[in-house]
């Protein structure tokens, strides 16, 4: 694949968007070319600043007790071993 | 983030309480569904507490890297559970939103609020079906071929109209952009 042609599906991969077929043979391009890979982390990051955009939800307050109880569990140097 | 990697608790609290709502509100909007959206959220906030190395600040700012990251994990639920209802649109009326004072951490809220707006603006401003496809693929995590068919339009339509959308929100968010 060209460049050219890689410029133009590289937006949707950025997005997650592409079919598998397609995402492979980007993949196989951008393992050999700097420049689109340049023009791909530009576009991944216009895509991670949508997320910006989200409406705002608190979570509930039991979601941080949750989370926080978990990593004192798993922080705990005996259960060290069990963590990935 | 290198006290994370010391294990330190009270590092990790401020984290949730800076990122949290984010983290939660960007999972709730791709699985619409609270629950699923606390699991999202816990699963991102943990593994990062696991391994904190997984960030690499070279390849950009903490913020996008941890929503894209939560965003992921999101779109593999929905994929693995099945898509249950519609999901509001970003674009939509915003509802009762928390005031940047009533986040955990204000000082973060307020200095998010201005990026929030210029996105929230450059989104909204993109002609109707360029937005509609870029929310289809990156909020609902949908293919261009399962788009295509869900608005019933050739495939080049759609990626051609994904192409245009980004490329405007590129030149939209170029001052933001360059600070990532």
């Amino acid at each position: 694949m060209k460049c050219a042609d890689v410029g133009k599906i590289l937006d949707a991969y950025a997005l997650g968007a592409s079919g598998p077929g397609e995402a492979k043979a980007i993949e196989e391009h951008l393992a050999d070319c700097l420049r689109c890979w340049g023009r791909l982390r530009e576009s991944q990051k216009a895509a991670a600043l949508l997320f910006l955009a989200v409406p705002l939800k608190e979570p509930r307050e039991e979601l941080r007790r949750r989370i926080m109880a978990q990593a004192a569990r798993e922080g705990h140097p005996e259960s060290q071993g069990q963590v990935e | 983030m290198a006290r994370l990697s010391h294990r330190d608790m009270t590092a990790f609290e401020t984290l949730y309480d800076r990122y949290g709502t984010l983290v939660y509100s960007v999972a709730l909007r791709v699985t619409a569904e609270p629950e699923v959206a606390e699991d999202v959220a816990q699963e991102t906030f943990l593994r990062l507490w696991r391994s904190p190395e997984r960030y690499d600040p070279d390849r950009g700012r903490f913020v996008t890297w941890l929503l894209s990251a939560t965003r992921n994990r999101a779109v593999d639920q929905v994929r693995t559970r099945g898509r249950r209802r519609k999901r509001e649109t970003t674009t939509d009326t915003p509802q009762k939103e928390p005031a940047a004072t009533q986040m955990a951490d204000p000082a973060f809220a307020a200095q998010l609020s201005d990026v929030r707006h210029t996105v929230r603006t450059a989104l909204r401003d993109l002609p109707a079906e360029q937005r509609q496809v870029i929310e289809l693929a990156y909020y609902d995590g949908y293919t261009q071929q399962e788009i295509a068919g869900l608005l019933k339009q050739p495939l080049g339509t759609v990626k051609t109209r994904i192409r245009l959308g980004m490329r405007k929100l590129r030149a939209a968010l170029a001052s933001e952009l360059k600070e990532l």
